[in-house]
């Protein structure tokens, strides 16, 4: 019995030697190769950038390019792509045409259909950068617009990226929309893309979609319009501010109205937007009012003032710190508020008022 | 005499079996993580690290931390927090029950000033003595709380965070700057549903045949209850890795109980019983890492802290995670504390067996092959297994240094490791050093979730 448990376990270990050995055999030749590999393209790379930056400094001559495109294709691939974010205009574009003319963006066609997702996510992540140039455009055709409805998140985000490249308005609400719909990573790898089309998206996009009706896609597009950060050229925001929707189980509702307060201080003050600022402000839920108190004190709403004084006797602290933040950014009348508030009976207003006073009035002096 | 001989003999042949078949277990488990690190290799992730430290689309973070006392080194992770590279990073510090002095080094240290800051009572804890804020451009809070213990501390720090993001990083770990970019970014594949992100590396190897078995421990630990648990979406956090967990899912489960290990149970146990699909992701990069042991001493220290949490773990398994518990626990507690057990006594009765002849040299041998080989099996499995599943530029030097590291590992260190986890088994989790050496039990918050199968 011993002798069979013996022989089964020795035989059983002596494989598992045996398959570690060789495993580790492999694993010391692949290692020296891919170290013989990064040693060559240490020592390439650094040239091939040399070359291509004398051919974007203005010199025709492709010949030393065109060795390494022989010897080392994807190595060359790999330098144009590392240009992204440092060439822009004309230098891009000769880049573009160079990438095109060499054959490198009908390869990275090629591997949009490969079958390993890191080759395909690469591969429309290298045409999302020549995408820019209008004749990589007709060469790449529909495959970026196809590969919007890829199962693959990783291929829509460059596929995404490629379109906002093509400067095509219409290709770029198309992004806009999608981006409603997508992870909050996608959104925000999107919305940062999309920023520069801010004013025109907001003016044509924007009001299609926050009156869809779909509340996650309001709130996803109300939160990528703050993270613009930039005056917007919207309107109808006070439908918004307004929104209850009651059928809502999840307090999405709740959440849009809070969006829009954060959205008001970039958007036009059209008196409905002021009116529904001040209703806000007296919300029985304390995050809104408190995204209302942080909003007319941006806005520096001086009719918010009454309401922010009862806010800072009766509010939660949150909503009571907020709003003493609110009227220390309205001096003078702001301030004379806050000093009455700070002698006032109520002990907590008057800790939270007198904190408020000292900092705005340290900050003034400063 | 004769009876009691083939008692040994029987008894010492049932345990080599079920130390075999233990040691395949534990295998499999490793082999399951390596094909885990290997789907996620070959899918890729690129970092965007860049673009979500400029979007104000990222949530915000709040990293607490709880410092035993006004050290200069407790000082210096705080600072490393408020280092860390992050848009919106805030820092809560909360000093249980400090002493006049210690408070006095803490508001001197970040020039702080009495707040108006409110503090939620979302969590039951010690009362709050007072919330400070730093006059200079830091974002760091700083809470003064009456002594409640170490659990006690975290969830008064939950209750003063406002971002709906919280992490939490080791003071005895190795972490780089951008660990909360790299940690969030698997978050945010899918916000509604991850509800904490464990992130981290294993212990780089280095010269010292002690750090080599603390690389090699390390390795095995983010083998299992890092890749292949995530493979089951049951991951659990290794010593020195980071935590991000969402604050609404802290609350909702009733907050801390110990650290971060009995937090991602209770989180577990609680998106179980809620049957609504979520995930605890896994982030197998290096960006934290528990630090390298040097020499015995430290060697035993790091043993002895992870096997303490597990066993505290073990025994509240049902108050953290309800029925689920064991199915999280049962590979560890296999591997931790029942093998250490068995192959304790089984080498016992072995050698005194052999002594006295009731044992044969071949079930000697067969006891030796099922604990020290099948050991070393699992640590030279470890390190090929790792290698082929994430190949960054190996370093043959290293890879060989470890392989070689795993025969010695088991032909001694092995046997006193199992004696260590037997001691630590049995002793209590609570953590000497905090609260200033004064020890206050960690009570479970008032509003304990014990989640129950429906």
């Amino acid at each position: 019995m011993t002798r069979i448990e013996l022989s089964v376990a020795a035989l059983l270990l002596g494989g598992y030697a045996l398959f570690f050995g060789v495993l580790l055999g492999v694993l010391a030749r692949r290692a020296s190769r891919m170290r013989r590999q990064a040693a060559t393209a240490e020592a390439l790379v650094p040239e091939i950038r040399d070359a291509l930056v004398d051919y974007l400094a203005g010199s025709n001559d492709q010949t030393r390019i065109r060795e390494f495109v022989r010897t080392n294709r994807l190595d060359v691939g790999d330098a144009v792509l590392s240009f992204q974010g440092t060439v822009g205009g004309t230098a891009r574009d000769r880049l573009c045409d160079l990438a095109l003319e060499l054959a490198l963006v009908h390869d990275w066609g090629q591997d949009t259909r490969s079958k390993e997702p890191a080759v395909r996510r690469a591969a429309y992540a290298r045409l999302a950068f020549v995408c820019v140039y209008e004749p990589c455009q007709r060469v790449v055709g529909d495959l970026v617009t196809r590969a919007l409805e890829d199962a693959d998140p990783e291929v829509r985000l460059p596929a995404a990226r490629a379109l906002v490249q093509s400067g095509n308005i219409t290709e770029i609400g198309r992004v806009f929309e999608l981006a409603a719909s997508q992870n909050l990573l996608i959104r925000i790898l999107l919305t940062e893309d999309l920023r520069r089309y801010a004013a025109e998206l907001s003016a044509n996009m924007a009001p299609g979609i926050l009156k869809s009706g779909d509340p996650k896609r309001v709130l996803a597009v109300l939160e990528m319009l703050v993270a613009w950060e930039r005056a917007l050229p919207l309107a109808g925001i006070h439908e918004l501010l307004d929104y209850r929707d009651h059928d809502l189980l999840d307090n999405t509702d709740r959440e849009i109205r809070i969006a829009a307060l954060r959205l008001a201080p970039f958007v036009p003050l059209t008196p409905e937007n002021r009116n529904a600022i001040l209703r806000e402000l007296t919300d029985t839920d304390s995050e809104v009012s408190t995204a209302a108190a942080l909003t007319a004190g941006r806005l520096r709403l001086e009719e918010s003032m009454p309401s922010l004084a009862r806010c800072v006797r009766t509010g939660t602290a949150e909503l009571a710190r907020m709003a003493a933040s609110a009227l220390a950014a309205m001096p003078p009348r702001g301030w004379e508020t806050l000093g009455e508030l700070a002698a006032g009976p109520n002990p907590a207003a008057a800790f939270i008022a007198s904190m408020a006073l000292d900092k705005a009035k340290r900050k003034a002096a400063v | 005499m004769v009876f009691i001989g083939a008692a040994v003999f029987w008894t010492v042949q049932a345990l080599a079996v079920l130390l075999f078949l233990l040691g395949i277990g534990a295998f499999r488990v490793l082999v399951q993580g390596c094909f885990a690190l290997r789907r996620r290799a070959r899918a890729g992730s690129p970092d965007y690290s860049a673009v979500l430290l400029k979007s104000a689309l990222s949530p915000a973070v709040t990293t607490i931390a709880v410092p035993p006392d006004a050290s200069p080194e407790s000082r210096r992770f705080a600072r490393r927090l408020l280092d860390l590279e992050f848009g919106r990073n805030e820092v809560v510090v909360v000093l249980d029950g400090p002493s006049e002095i210690e408070m006095a080094t803490w508001r001197s240290e970040f020039n702080l000033y009495q707040s108006a800051r409110p503090v939620e009572s979302k969590l039951p804890t010690a009362a709050v003595r007072g919330v400070y804020e730093s006059r200079d451009p830091i974002r760091v809070v700083v809470v003064d709380k009456e002594p409640g213990g170490a659990a006690d501390a975290w969830n008064a720090g939950v209750n003063v965070a406002t971002s709906p993001v919280i992490g939490l990083l080791d003071p005895e770990s190795e972490f780089e700057q951008r660990v909360l970019l790299r940690m969030l970014q698997p978050m945010l594949e899918a916000f509604e549903e991850t509800i904490a992100v464990c992130g981290g590396g294993s212990i780089p190897a280095a010269a010292d045949l002690t750090c080599r078995w603390g690389a090699l421990e390390s390795l095995r630990a983010w083998m299992t209850r890092g890749a292949a648990f995530a493979s089951r979406n049951l991951v659990l956090p290794i010593p020195g890795s980071a935590v991000l967990a969402r604050r609404d899912a802290i609350i909702a489960s009733g907050g801390f109980t110990g650290g971060a290990l009995e937090l991602i149970l209770r989180l577990h146990g609680l998106a179980l019983v809620s049957q609504k699909p979520y995930r605890i992701a896994f982030l197998p990069a290096p960006v934290s890492h528990a630090r390298t042991p040097r020499g015995m001493e430290q060697l035993r220290q790091m043993v002895r802290r992870d096997q303490r949490e597990l066993a505290s773990a073990f025994r509240n398994r049902t108050m953290l995670a309800g029925p689920f518990g064991w199915r999280m626990l049962q590979d560890l507690y296999f591997d931790r504390a029942v093998r250490p057990k068995l192959e304790t006594a089984a080498y016992l009765l072995a050698a005194g067996g052999l002594a006295l002849g009731w044992v044969d040299w071949k079930l000697a041998c067969f006891v030796l092959l099922s604990t020290a080989a099948m050991g070393m099996v699992q640590s030279l499995g470890a390190v090929v297994l790792r290698e082929v599943a994430q190949p960054v530029r190996p370093d043959p030097a290293q890879i060989a240094s470890l392989f070689l590291a795993a025969i010695p590992e088991n032909l001694g260190y092995r046997q006193l490791r199992n004696l260590w986890l037997i001691e630590d088994s049995f002793a209590s989790a609570g953590a000497v050093k905090l609260n200033r050496g004064r020890i206050v039990a960690s009570h479970p918050p008032a509003a304990t979730i014990t989640p129950t199968k429906k």
